[in-house]
């Protein structure tokens, strides 16, 4: 078999071990490689940085399992700046009702616990919501009647004492943070409930999306935005603990240095095999 | 069953997912109907509690809200397709979602894509600034269909704008790679850090 054929036939298992191998070695032995923070996650912690005390965060956390490695550090990393700001979480998701209440739980309660923050006073997961388009709209005026009234656990909002004074998105929400792996996304937050109700959207998402998330962070209606995992390890430089995000970071620079690697070899083997063609 | 015993469950089922890189197997069969099995009866279980339940009982009973029976009942004749001869009423709620949905994106989606639109019109005093804006009205022209584009003007705007998709596609195509990289990393992590705690 030629040298181009070898190449353009490498058995995909092959391929599998060694990007495995690629992000595995660095998890075991890391090298400590350093992570620049690009302008659009400065302007997410800037922006967050801005709100005075007491501020209310929405939080729409649409992430499933499938994305969560790369979500869940940025909603982590979001509640401790929030927290050390004194300000209020109020957590749902529209996307994953199996899994997305718990991550929100899993992100944000650590977090608090650790710096002395109380559920149900300084923040709250108010769980999975049906008809995410319906419910973002309702909660324009009445957040408690989008929410149907409880907290992921079923229980009453008018229990938690936070939410007396939170009850609606116009007036009593100063930024909402989405985190997205596609609908409900920005497309919706945007389209419904930022533009029409003039509150600033801001928040992070898988980097599928960074693409076709351009356009809205250059026309100001997204502001600033953490893209994957990369942007969640940005966020925990500038809030200064470094968490999951970072630690993922070496793992994926020698990864994409694989993946380089043999996209650079399947060109080489293409180009032989059509001068090797022309040969003959 | 204590939580470590539960992230050694969940590690081996992730391995037990993996399996299927070297080829289907069993493992792999059983790891993927157990999940949409949890997943189902989870998502069943909590929208009924959180869900439905407040709204029976807090909305309809307690606050007499009975008028949201009625748009239940409009809503439950979507099942009217499985009945022989009923089927047209399921269309009624169809008919309801869609032309609310319609009508709502229609009045709502302009106002969004009109700021991206200003934002298109920009000052070319910069290499970025005339790079956006040649992309964008470059782009546009390839997706004009009604104009012939053998030649002239149109021809080398269709040829650039093509150019230009392709560096969007090459852009998303790596940033989903390394999405996908995150995935295999957490995952990763969750098996070495929060089950066997083999790293920090």
């Amino acid at each position: 078999m030629p040298l181009y054929e070898r190449l353009l036939k490498i058995d995909q298992r092959i391929v599998y071990i060694l990007v495995i191998l690629a992000m595995l070695i660095p998890m075991i032995k890391p090298m400590g490689l350093p992570i620049g923070v690009s302008e659009n996650t400065r302007k997410v912690y800037n922006l967050i940085e801005s709100l005075p005390a007491g501020s209310v965060i929405l939080v729409s956390h649409d992430t499933g399992p499938g994305n969560a490695p790369e979500l869940n550090p940025m909603l982590t990393a979001l509640a401790r700046q929030a927290f050390r700001k004194n300000l209020k979480i109020v957590a749902m998701c529209f996307f994953d009702n199996a899994n997305g209440p718990q991550f929100i739980q899993d992100s944000i309660e650590p977090v608090a616990t650790e710096m002395g923050k109380e559920y149900g006073k300084d923040w709250i997961n108010l769980g999975f919501k049906l008809q995410a388009v319906q419910t973002m709209k309702m909660m324009i005026t009445d957040l408690w009647g989008g929410a149907m009234n409880v907290d992921w656990s079923g229980k009453p909002l008018s229990e938690f004492p936070m939410m007396a004074n939170i009850k609606s998105i116009k007036n009593d929400v100063a930024v909402i943070f989405e985190t997205t792996v596609g609908t409900p996304g920005y497309g919706e937050w945007m389209t419904y409930v930022s533009e029409p109700a003039g509150k600033p959207l801001t928040g992070g998402a898988s980097l599928t999306m960074y693409s076709g998330v351009q356009q809205y962070i250059r026309s100001g209606q997204l502001k600033g935005f953490l893209g994957g995992m990369r942007g969640a390890a940005e966020y925990e430089q500038l809030v200064k603990k470094p968490g999951k995000g970072s630690a993922g970071m070496d793992s994926q620079s020698i990864g994409h240095l694989i993946v380089i690697g043999l996209i650079i070899i399947g060109n080489i083997g293409y180009f032989m095999q059509k001068k090797a063609a022309l040969q003959k | 069953m204590s939580a470590q015993t539960g992230l050694y469950i969940g590690a081996l089922l992730t391995i037990m997912a993996w399996s299927f890189l070297y080829k289907e197997n069993p493992f792999f069969r059983f790891t993927e109907h157990l999940y949409i099995g949890l997943v189902t009866a989870y998502g069943v279980g909590y929208t009924y509690h959180n869900n439905l339940v407040p709204i029976v009982t807090k909305d309809i009973v307690q606050k007499g809200g009975y008028s949201l029976i009625i748009p239940a009942v409009v809503g439950l004749l979507i099942y009217a397709r499985y009945v022989r001869g009923w089927v047209w009423l399921s269309r009624i709620p169809m008919a309801f979602w869609i032309g609310y949905g319609a009508g709502y994106s229609l009045a709502f989606t302009p106002a969004v894509f009109m700021k991206q639109i200003f934002d298109s019109f920009i000052r070319l005093n910069t290499i970025n600034n005339i790079i956006y804006f040649l992309v964008v009205v470059t782009a546009v022209m390839f997706f004009i269909f009604t104009v012939k584009k053998e030649s002239g003007p149109m021809k080398w705007g269709h040829y650039a704008g093509r150019y230009g998709l392709m560096i969007a596609f090459g852009s998303a195509f790596g940033s989903i790679t390394m999405a996908y990289l995150s995935l295999i990393i957490g995952r990763l992590g969750y098996i070495l850090r929060d089950a066997l705690h083999l790293i920090k």
